[in-house]
This record gives structure tokens, C-alpha cells and sequence, in this order.
């Protein structure tokens, strides 16, 4: 590799290697935005990124402490719900579409309430102790607990 | 589907100032829909029935078809609060003229967050699909394996379903409890109209555990089983027989009879089935069985199936495999034969086909039981594309090798099915 790099003219090795260097940086926040799962702040129970994943799978209804839980999705094809149903369901919205059809039209469950932004589930998880919600990493507030971030 | 959501909260209004203040209920609609074309490749191959009248294969015949299985149909559920709701299913099929019926109508309580409590008309979950066998975007063939889903109609129930899902260790156990009737009109080969069918207890128990990407599923039903053909049986039958044979006085028996009448007959059905699902690709497999007991078929139907697929983005390309057969009441045919006078044996059977009166009888009898039987491998091959969020769009090459006609029949289907 040295070697061939070494053959380059200076200027182009350099070029390349800050060309990579900036594609590196931006990649993160490009390919995969980063994701919190939110609580009310009055929810004390002990969630995981299972518990999570059961309650959008209409697995599991209550969290571990009894509480009913009001699940928030957001619209499909937003960056949220892209990174969200592939890092925590881990599922991809096709799949995801077709899973939530079983259940819907055999009456298995009531899909979660669809927000259309990241504020309007943060304006929902503060008002709502039962309501358990996920949007980018970077619009958290001290107003909401997190449980996690993936 | 979310938008459909509408809130009507009646708070302000003189009805719900009647009942109590701010009473609101959440309802839902949502709905699916499948338009499907098909064509039989070469109508030489179709099976004949008793008429020798082509009979279709999945539902096509030589003629392109644009209605036979289209659906179409709308569910609202209504949230009444305090755990209960309401929910109602009404389909609308191109086989039926679209003709609008409601397959699903019942009110559910939660008892609990883990256990749920139904009554009114469901679908009868006898297999991994039987729930959702309408709604095409919820699978990924054009059609369930047909002959391993075959039911004879009996495919809905009135009566109270108890569903309980709860955690075990890591896995997800779902357990539902049924019992109701169900009645249908069913069309046999040997009849030309169709017949009433009646199953007025039936208890149905299923057991699904999921972990993950693996889900096992096993199923026991049992219940009795009345077919509206004993008048037929009698006039066209076992009469036509006994007056041939008035010289010998000769009458069957009530008990070797029943053996071929459907009247309160035991009826048992079981299945197992399982579901790889780790996303890449999927691997799906079921097996059921049909027994009845004193009726003329023993096992009406027994199908197993093998379905695959690999997930390439937007495209799913599978293959399924079927095998589906059935079995008539030997026992209950020997019966019938053994009360015929011995002395048929001797007299000439005057039709020549058969050697002596005794054969042909025989041979009759020996149809009756034969009338509904069997035996059929298919292979199917598809491509599944989600051209759109709500809409996927499939094409499928069907084929079979029917055994019992000795034919091959074959189809090119396509379909477009989409939630809403």
C-alpha cells in the first residue's frame, strides 16, 4: 500500500487522504442518525432495547412494572422510524408493513399512534407518563428519560 | 392506514351528554384489497369432474381470468374505552359477484394485558394463515397453499375465542382457545347444488411460541360433522341397490349405512407448522391433517407444505412445494360389500363391464367412496416485488401433478395486493 501511495504525486496523496478523511466524518451522521427511545420522566421502570422492540412487535403491552404503555411511531420513510425499526425492531418498514397487516386484520393489536415529527412524540412523551416514544439522539431535552441510545 | 384514524369525540353533543360527559370513541378503518389475473397454460391438463366437465385449476380455467379471486374489503374497529372494542371485517369476493359479507364481527374485552376475551364471528385459525388468507399483502405467495388449506368451507365460526399471550424466558407464547359452530354449504363432486355442512361444537386449541426469527405452531380441533346428503345417499344409492335386489329381500343395514352418511360424525383435525424468519430469507412449513370417523371419506384431506424465499431488497423470490392427499373409509366400504348376497357372485353383470353382478355393485359402491378423494403435488414458483410502502406486486407459476386424474395442469398468475 506504502508503496503504491509513495509512487503518487504528493498533491494527489494528500488530496485522497483528506477526501477520505472527510467522508469518514460525515458518514456517521449521514448512514445512520442516532436514535434515543423515550420515556415520561415519572417512568422509573427498568426498560431494554428488548422490552422496546416486544412493545412495537405488539409483543408485550405493559411495561415491566405493570403500566399500560402508549407506544408513538413516527411516519414511515422519516429518518427516525427508518433507523428505529432497523436498529430496535430490526425489521426493515416493508417487513415491518406486513407483520403490523397480520396483526391488524386479525385483530391482534392497534398499531401505534403515528407522530409526524420528532417534537410532536417529545411533546407527546412529556404529557403522557404511559407514552414511550424514540426520535434523533440530538433533539432530546432534560424534559424526557431516556432509556437508551442506539 | 393511520390516517384513516378517526377520533369522534361526541363531548359536545346532545348523545353523549345523554349517556355521560365526555364520552369518546376511537374508531379505526382500515381496509385490503387483492385484484389477481390468471390463465391455465394448457386446458388439455385440467382434471374432469364425474360429468367430464373441465374443472378449473386454483381458480382458472383456459380463459384469462380477471375476477375469480379479487377481494376486496374494509375493517373499522371501534375503541370503546376500558379495554373493550369492537371490530367488524366485511369482504367483498369476485368469485361471489362481490357480494359483501362480514367474515369477521366481534367485540373483544381485554381481561387482562395478556388475555383476551372474543365473541361473535372470527375466522377459525387452523392454519399459520387461515387469519389474514385475504389479505394478500400479509404473505408472500399469490395464494396459501390451496390444497393444504382446503376446508371445506368451514372456515368461520360464531361462538368465543379466548386468546392468552405472555412471556416465557425469551420466548413469546400465544395461546388461543375457541369453541362455536360453524355452518357452510359445500359442494361435493358427486352432487350437482351445493349442501348444507354443519360443525355445531366445535373446540379448537392453537399454541404458538416465538423466539426471535423461530416460531412453532401446533393445533388440535375436534368437533362433529353433518353433511345434508343422506336423502340423496338413499334415493340415488343405497334405494336404486336394495330394488335391484328385491329377490333376495335384500336391505343394508342401518350400521353399514352409516358408514357412509356424514351425521354427527366425529371430526379431529391437527397441524403443525413452523417459521425461519431471520430476514435475509425465510423457510415456512406446515403439516394438518382431517380425520373423521363412520363417514365415507376417513381422512378428507391431509396437506403439507414446504414455502421459501430469499429478501433482495424490494423483490422476494420464492418457491413452494405442496403435497396434499386424502383417504376413504375402507372399513366402511368392506362393510357395505360384505352384506351383499354371496349369490351376486354367480349372476351375470348385465352392463359386461364387470364379471359377474357381485364386481359391479362393488365397483359402485366403491365410487361413492371414491367421489371426493385426492392426491396432488404442486410446485409453485413466484417473485413478490413492494413496488410502493402499501402495495406489493406478485406474479407466480403454479403447477401440479394430480395424481387422481392423472393430469398436469399449470397457470400463470399475477396479482396487486394493497393495504389501507
Amino acid at each position: 500500500m506504502n508503496t503504491k501511495f509513495s509512487r503518487e504525486p504528493a498533491k494527489a496523496a494528500l488530496l485522497r487522504r483528506y477526501t477520505i478523511g472527510a467522508l469518514l466524518m460525515i458518514a456517521p451522521s449521514f448512514a445512520s442518525a442516532e436514535i434515543a427511545v423515550i420515556v415520561n420522566v415519572n417512568n422509573k421502570d427498568k426498560i431494554t432495547m428488548e422490552d422496546v422492540q416486544k412493545t412495537y412487535l405488539a409483543k408485550t403491552k405493559t411495561f415491566p412494572g405493570g403500566g399500560k404503555i402508549v407506544a408513538l411511531d413516527q411516519t414511515e420513510g422519516s429518518t427516525s422510524r427508518v433507523e428505529f425499526v432497523s436498529k430496535v425492531v430490526k425489521k426493515d418498514e416493508a417487513q415491518m408493513k406486513a407483520y403490523w397487516s397480520r396483526l391488524i386484520f386479525t385483530g391482534k393489536g392497534v398499531p401505534p399512534k403515528v407522530m409526524d415529527s420528532d417534537e410532536a412524540v417529545l411533546e407527546a412523551v412529556i404529557g403522557n407518563p404511559s407514552a414511550i416514544g424514540f426520535i434523533e439522539a440530538d433533539a432530546v431535552t432534560d424534559k424526557v428519560r431516556v432509556i437508551g441510545t442506539i | 392506514m393511520i390516517n384513516n384514524v378517526v377520533r369522534a369525540g361526541f363531548a359536545c353533543s346532545a348523545i353523549a351528554l345523554s349517556i355521560s360527559p365526555a364520552q369518546a370513541v376511537d374508531l379505526r378503518f382500515d381496509g385490503f384489497a387483492t385484484f389477481e389475473v390468471g390463465q391455465v397454460l394448457d386446458d388439455k391438463e385440467l382434471p374432469k369432474d364425474l360429468m367430464g366437465n373441465r374443472l378449473p385449476f386454483r381458480g382458472f380455467d383456459d380463459q384469462i381470468n380477471f375476477q375469480s379471486n379479487n377481494v376486496f374489503a374494509l375493517q373499522a374497529r371501534a375503541d370503546l374505552g376500558g379495554d373493550l372494542s369492537a371490530t367488524t371485517q366485511i369482504i367483498a369476493k369476485g368469485a361471489t359477484d362481490y357480494d359483501a359479507k362480514f367474515t369477521w364481527a366481534y367485540i373483544s374485552y381485554d381481561l387482562t394485558p395478556e388475555l383476551t376475551l372474543s365473541v361473535g364471528r372470527f375466522r377459525i385459525p387452523y392454519f399459520i394463515y387461515s387469519d389474514t388468507l385475504d389479505v394478500g399483502y400479509s404473505y408472500h405467495f399469490i395464494q396459501p397453499p390451496v390444497n393444504t388449506y382446503e376446508i371445506g368451507g368451514f372456515d368461520a365460526t360464531n361462538g368465543v375465542k379466548l386468546e392468552w399471550q405472555t412471556d416465557v424466558g425469551g420466548w413469546t407464547s400465544r395461546a388461543t382457545a375457541l369453541t362455536g359452530r360453524s355452518d357452510t354449504e359445500l359442494t361435493l363432486p358427486m352432487l350437482s347444488a351445493p349442501i348444507k355442512g354443519k360443525v355445531p361444537r366445535l373446540g379448537l386449541l392453537t399454541w404458538s411460541m416465538n423466539h426471535d426469527w423461530f416460531t412453532a405452531r401446533a393445533i388440535y380441533a375436534h368437533s362433529s360433522l353433518s353433511i345434508d346428503f343422506k336423502e340423496f345417499l338413499d334415493s340415488n344409492v343405497f334405494n336404486p341397490i336394495e330394488a335391484s335386489l328385491a329377490p333376495f329381500d335384500f336391505h343394508f343395514s342401518p350400521g353399514a349405512k352409516k358408514q357412509v352418511y356424514v351425521q354427527e360424525d366425529k371430526a379431529k383435525f391437527y397441524g403443525v407448522g413452523f417459521i425461519i424468519d431471520p430476514g435475509p430469507f425465510f423457510v415456512i412449513a406446515e403439516a394438518t391433517t382431517l380425520n373423521l370417523y363412520d363417514s365415507f371419506m376417513r381422512n378428507p384431506n391431509m396437506g403439507q407444505y414446504v414455502s421459501a424465499g430469499l429478501r433482495i431488497g424490494k423483490f422476494t423470490p420464492y418457491i413452494t412445494i405442496e403435497n396434499a392427499e386424502s383417504d376413504f373409509n375402507k372399513k366402511g366400504y368392506q362393510r357395505l360389500v360384505g352384506e351383499l348376497p354371496g349369490a351376486l357372485h354367480s349372476i351375470q353383470d348385465q352392463t359386461g363391464a364387470f364379471a359377474n353382478a357381485h364386481d359391479y355393485l362393488s365397483a359402485t359402491l366403491r365410487g361413492l367412496f371414491n367421489a371426493d378423494l385426492h392426491e396432488e403435488d404442486a410446485y409453485n414458483l413466484g417473485l413478490r416485488y413492494d413496488f410502493h410502502p402499501s402495495a406489493a406486486f406478485k406474479i407466480e407459476y403454479m403447477m401440479a401433478n394430480d395424481h387422481m386424474h392423472n393430469v398436469k395442469p399449470s397457470a400463470i398468475a399475477a396479482a396487486v395486493s394493497v393495504i389501507f
